[in-house]
């Protein structure tokens, strides 16, 4: 049992660079920490809980060293050969077939390729989430242009934070994991209620963030009590507004109970360590991006989504990187508006070309 | 409260306790986790940081039952290191009360 958790730790701490005798260091205390919780009378499970599950203390345990890098094989040849393999396929496609666009998506491959073969390298668990802003984009585009679903093929990059989360998965507990999740589940349940027209009850299913949110708090009587309100007032609203179909103006105020307690009991945080600024511009993004969606721009609202990662980028990473960070955002938006609004996706796709241009320019 | 924070109180908790007597790890755990919410995850990377910084020294006592203990004791730069932080803990302090008492810039 000891040695099945042990060996397990260090499996995974041999796949970061770090001295042997470090390693050994942190062996032998979570022996001795096993040891001790055994003694006190708890059994492996308990003692495993205590101490945490080793995928999800790594992290912790590992703060200040390098991934050790493993090559995939053939990976360096694969990123220089790219950008020719691209170019013969982008021109066998549009003077073969007459597939300019969405011929062009090929080019996509180039910074694809560099993504998998850097974040190969140390298996980073993020790499599926790289990749995603560009899968994202090309299914957004074909759905878009073949079956004119701008509204609602947007859903498709929520793909790139819900990997996100998911991806973290492992240094998170189940609760957190299902609380990040839940806004993202509640967005795509609106939008499929929408399409069979229940908008305006649709959008109860937000509830469901603050009704797993809730569940963090150690005082369950609280949320007992929160919990019972906020059902009543869903049904509650439902009766209303379905009873007299005129009354979906009032019906809100079946919420006020709730309201009320969550005024009273509001010191519980859901917001865990997200810094007040992040929150705002999360909010300011969404509104936008609704803003101009029922304005009727869904084929260029979901830029505002854009402004989260952005804006993160901006306050989180180092200032030489910054721009390299932000290049395939800026792309994204330049090869998307001259697409789209001049029509001219055989020239737009060149924006692409700003990514591998600015880490060269910055990397020189 | 911000981790980076509560880890760096943390550190100096853990200064002060062994230099009132040497502990081992687990003794450390149970002795701060009555006063503060840590973990073992938290501590003994702590633990490993100071004694990689020259702050303490280990010894190992082996014990009638289980796997010998590997205890901490402080150094005299981990000495010179904890009266540092109590001072600087101290004016951070002062300065924190003064804010929150509402006399900002009363000395």
């Amino acid at each position: 049992m000891k040695s099945s958790y042990l060996d397990e730790l260090r499996s995974l701490l041999d796949g970061y660079v770090m001295d042997e005798a470090d390693k050994f260091d942190i062996i032998s205390d979570y022996d001795e920490m096993y040891e001790s919780w055994i003694n006190k009378g708890f059994d492996h499970e308990e003692t495993v809980k205590k101490l945490g599950n080793p995928r999800s203390i790594i992290k912790e345990l590992t703060e200040g060293y390098k991934r050790v890098e493993k090559p995939l094989p053939g990976s360096e040849k694969a990123i220089a050969l790219m950008p020719f393999i691209t170019l013969i396929a982008f021109f066998i496609l549009g003077f073969g077939y007459d597939l300019w666009h969405p011929g062009w998506m090929v080019f996509l491959l180039i910074p694809i390729t560099a993504i998998i073969v850097e974040m190969g390298k140390t298996r980073d668990a993020h790499l599926t989430t790289a990749i995603s802003p560009f899968f994202s984009t090309v299914l957004f585009l074909f759905l878009g242009f073949y079956y004119n679903l701008w509204h609602p093929a947007w859903v498709v990059f929520l793909i790139i934070p819900i990997l996100g989360v998911w991806n973290s998965r492992t240094s998170m507990n189940t609760l957190t994991l299902i609380t990040s999740l839940s806004p993202f589940v509640a967005t795509i349940s609106f939008v499929i209620l929408g399409l069979y027209g229940y908008w305006i009850e649709g959008w109860l299913v937000f509830l469901l963030i603050p009704m797993i949110g809730i569940l963090h708090n150690t005082n369950k009587k609280e949320v007992i009590i929160w919990e019972s309100l906020c059902i009543f007032g869903i049904a509650g609203y439902l009766y209303m507004g379905h009873v007299n179909p005129g009354d979906w103006q009032f019906a809100w105020t079946t919420f006020i109970p709730v309201i009320i307690y969550s005024l009273l009991i509001s010191d519980w945080n859901i917001n865990g360590d997200v810094p007040y600024t992040y929150r705002v511009v999360s909010v300011i993004s969404i509104l936008l991006f609704l803003l101009f969606g029922f304005l009727g721009f869904w084929e260029i609202s979901w830029y505002a989504l854009l402004i989260i990662p952005m804006f993160a980028i901006i306050k989180e990473a180092p200032k030489k990187e910054r721009i390299i960070a932000l290049s395939p955002f800026i792309a994204v938006i330049i090869f998307f508006t001259i697409g789209y609004y001049f029509d001219a996706w055989h020239l737009s796709w060149m924006a692409f070309l700003i990514i591998p241009m600015t880490a060269i320019i910055k990397n020189a | 409260m911000n981790s980076q924070f509560k880890r760096g109180v943390i550190e100096m908790c853990v200064l002060k306790m062994i230099s009132r007597k040497d502990m081992y790890g687990f003794e450390v755990i149970e002795t701060i986790s009555k006063e503060i919410d840590v973990n073992e995850n938290t501590v003994y990377p702590i633990l490993r940081r100071l004694t990689q910084q020259k702050l303490f020294e280990t010894y190992t006592e082996s014990m009638s039952i289980g796997a010998p203990r590997k205890y901490y004791t402080i150094t005299d730069l981990g000495n010179e290191k904890m009266r540092e932080y109590e001072k600087e803990w101290v004016t951070f302090l002062d300065g924190v009360y003064r804010i929150l008492g509402g006399k900002m810039n009363e000395k």
